[in-house]
């Protein structure tokens, strides 16, 4: 659905998790097997109908008196679960009277899992969401609302960033509390820099002196100033957010304001990915052919002047490249703006669930919300401003450099499936990745792409009435 | 040839009264040894079939409220060229027809090929035979990369090879027929041993006394090979053409490791992909997923059942 694909796969390949039978269940969607899973999980289920809202509000903020234990779904099967598990063991061993249970599944089939556990009626108390993910979830009474929360707390977007406190909400209502920001970010390699003749503590900020560095260390060094991904497995995904933070940045929307065009094949779409291609034809910094994860490879080996990946590649070139590394926010190319994908915490429709374990839930979420500075060393932004602004969160170098773009992070607009336009087949990404290698026009691909998700819109506006 | 040793000959109707029941043998008996299959059948394959052709007549959404019916509307999306999945899905069933094609000859080729060459004595052939099926093991995930970091373009072993002598590599996985040609091969390379070893099973069982004959009478290797070891593997190649193109339908995990679906977009996506996209990301459309999978089905047992026909038409 969203960020780290790339890093699951070599997840799953590192751990052999993707084994056969997982690849022959991917295999098998031929007739008999698609179904399956549908039927096996209609086994003894009701569907509930709409979405829940009838929850009794909870009054205060403490772990229940009496004794209750929660299940917490994730989908951090990399080594950020390993941050996430610590996190959840100080908890249970602070609060004794609730105690919450982890399962990690792996994205995909993260999102497959909980609509089948809806189906069945095996739903968690508490769900991880992509923040993407909600208008769909929410859509699909999966999630309940969590204004009593809200209220309770007094929270506003001053407490995290204006934008993502926007995209929590769905239809009026808060349906999660954000936990992170993981943005598009900007990672040079100092040795390169110095040789180069640049001056390694200042990074480039703007259009010109980016593509002066990028010229300077691709004609100096021998090794490309920075590399734009033209396929690949990850290439919609890595050249799709790239193109996204500078469309972004020349003040692009997804949509007009009350969906019913999708706007992103304008000026600001097609000069980003005018811009992309020009860096491989025009200024000739990047190579012709650069298959996806090979930039991000490239740079840990010191062999790629200049990266924009996500932040969750921070341990990664922090563990390769020491103190060579430089961290920071997006060069602004045409203003500001950065792609960001973000991890939502959300209470779901379980079946049954009582006020206590409600309570219970609410309690955790703060905590862990709260508590988050343990999150951002895996490679995270803290969504909550507090614990931006905390003293141990500043002395993480990388991440507090980076957080500098928090108010710049962008997000798609709250509807259902919105992360198809960039994603999907025949997004943006899929048109991005047409153009960089000629085989379209910018205008064309980006119009053909915005028709074909228009429908999509039409359709999608008839079926949840956003 | 003479009949296959071993095959059965088939029960005339009417034969039953000239048959000796044995005792303790009632009407019911033959269907008590089918039972366990058909009901392992008919729980994994029969009624989520049927499901599949149900759900493929409704906006099927297992969560949603509300999955109303719309009668062969999810058929008809795919013949509809203003619909949104026609392009991908017809585009996504040509890739994985174009890699039928190109990989059931050559596997079951090459199979054949190492099978007989494996029948040969010599030293260390138990070594071989287990070098050859060992990939076969692996994981798709784990072939997927290993062939991806072979021939990538930036600092691939091949790539970096070949630019190390002054030659300029094409881009094996991002144009074409680059980008099939490198399918092909981590697919042969990950599954022929497979073939191989049924194969070469086949060969084993044989009769020696054909080619000792042959080769009397003054026949070469190679009409022996023709006239003795295909014609009596007639019957193990049915079955293993059959499996490899049910096999190569199935093409997912290297495509989508390896290429992601380029150069750059929507030229190796194999339509199973595209299925399993539609039904399980985005929007959950299920309905038309399923009908898509209908559709391939389809495609699949009719070129199964010409399959078939070939090889009992060549046999009679």
């Amino acid at each position: 659905m969203e960020q780290d694909r790339l890093a699951q796969l070599i997840d799953e390949v590192r751990e052999q998790r993707l084994s056969r039978r997982e690849a022959l269940r991917l295999a098998g969607i031929g007739a008999g097997t698609l179904a399956l899973g549908p039927l096996l999980a209609a086994c003894g289920s009701s569907k509930s109908v709409g979405p829940a809202g009838s929850q009794a509000a909870i009054a205060s903020l403490a772990p229940p008196s009496t004794a209750v234990s929660l299940d917490f779904w994730n989908p951090w099967s990399g080594p950020d679960g390993n941050f996430a598990k610590t996190m959840v063991q100080q908890f249970n061993g602070e609060t004794k009277n609730v105690q919450v249970k982890v399962t990690t599944f792996p994205n995909p089939p993260y999102y497959e899992k909980i609509r089948t556990a809806k189906q069945s009626g095996n739903l968690p108390h508490i769900a991880v969401m992509h923040v993407d993910a909600i208008p769909q979830n929410a859509a699909d009474g999966i999630l309940t609302p969590m204004d009593d929360l809200v209220k309770l707390l007094n929270l506003s977007g001053g407490d995290f960033t204006e934008e993502i406190w926007k995209d929590i909400h769905y239809k009026s209502q808060a349906w999660a509390i954000p936990l992170d920001e993981h943005t598009e970010s900007f990672y040079w390699n100092k040795d390169l820099f110095q040789k180069a003749g640049l001056d390694p503590e200042k990074p480039p900020t703007d259009k010109a002196s980016f593509e002066q560095a990028a010229q300077a260390i691709t004609s100096k060094t021998g090794v490309p100033g920075f590399m734009v991904v033209t396929s690949g497995p990850g290439g919609v995904f890595l050249s799709g957010t790239a193109w996204a933070s500078v469309f972004y940045q020349g003040g692009g929307q997804w949509t007009n304001a009350d969906y019913t065009a999708a706007t992103y094949n304008s000026q600001a779409g097609v000069q980003a990915v005018e811009w992309l291609r020009a860096l491989i034809n025009d200024l000739k910094v990047s190579p012709k052919n650069v298959q996806s994860d090979s930039e991000i490879a490239a740079f840990a080996q010191g062999k790629n002047g200049m990266v924009w990946s996500g932040i969750w590649q921070t341990t990664r070139y922090q563990d390769a490249l020491k103190d060579k590394l430089g961290a920071g926010p997006l060069p602004q190319i045409f203003g500001k703006g950065t792609w960001s994908g973000s991890h939502t915490l959300a209470v779901t429709s379980r079946k049954g669930m009582s006020a206590q374990e409600r309570q219970a839930a609410y309690y955790f979420i703060d905590w862990f919300s709260t508590h988050s500075v343990e999150w951002a060393k895996a490679g995270q932004l803290p969504a909550r401003k507090s614990v931006r602004d905390s003293a141990a969160f500043k002395a993480l170098p990388a991440q507090s450099s980076i957080a500098k773009q928090i108010d710049d992070a962008r997000f798609f607009p709250a509807i259902p499936a919105a992360a198809d336009m960039l994603f999907g087949p025949g997004g943006a990404g899929e048109a991005v990745l047409a153009v960089i290698n000629g085989k379209k026009d910018a205008k064309a691909a980006l119009d053909e792409s915005a028709a074909r998700y228009l429908m999509i819109l039409r359709q999608n506006k008839q079926k949840y009435g956003f | 040839m003479t009949a296959i040793p071993g095959a059965a000959a088939p029960v005339t109707r009417g034969g039953d009264t000239q048959r000796r029941r044995r005792i303790g043998e009632k009407w019911y008996t033959p269907y008590l040894f089918v039972l366990p299959h058909l009901l392992v059948f008919i729980g994994l394959i029969g009624i989520p079939f049927v499901f599949g052709l149900w759900i493929s007549l409704f906006a099927y959404d297992q969560v949603s409220p509300s999955s109303p019916f719309v009668g062969l509307q999810n058929y008809i999306n795919l013949i509809d060229p203003q619909s949104i999945h026609f392009g991908f899905f017809w585009q996504g069933l040509w890739n994985t027809v174009l890699f039928v094609i190109l990989s059931t000859p050559t596997l079951v080729g090459v199979g054949l090929l190492l099978a007989v060459l494996l029948n040969n004595r010599f030293r260390g052939r138990n070594f071989f035979r287990g070098l050859y099926f060992a990939p076969w093991t692996l994981s798709v995930a784990v072939i997927g990369v290993l062939w991806w970091w072979i021939l990538q373009d930036q600092g691939g072993l091949i790539s970096n090879g070949l630019k190390g002598i002054g030659i300029t590599p094409p881009s094996w996985l991002s144009s074409n027929p680059w980008a099939w040609i490198s399918i092909l091969v981590a697919t042969v390379w990950w599954t022929v041993g497979f073939n191989t070893i049924i194969l070469l099973a086949g060969i084993q069982a044989i009769s020696l006394d054909l080619y000792e004959a042959a080769s009397i009478d003054g026949a070469s290797r190679w009409q022996q090979f023709r006239s003795i070891t295909v014609p009596s593997l007639r019957p193990i190649l049915l079955l293993v053409v059959t499996l490899q193109v049910i096999a190569s339908f199935n093409l997912v995990g290297q495509p989508q490791l390896m290429t992601g679906g380029g150069p750059p977009v929507n030229e190796t996506t194999p339509v199973l992909l595209y299925i399993y996209n539609t039904g399980w990301t985005g929007r959950y459309e299920l309905g038309e997923a399923a009908a898509m999978a209908m559709v391939v089905a389809l495609i699949m047992v009719v070129v199964s059942v010409i399959n078939f026909r070939f090889f009992a038409s060549e046999r009679a």
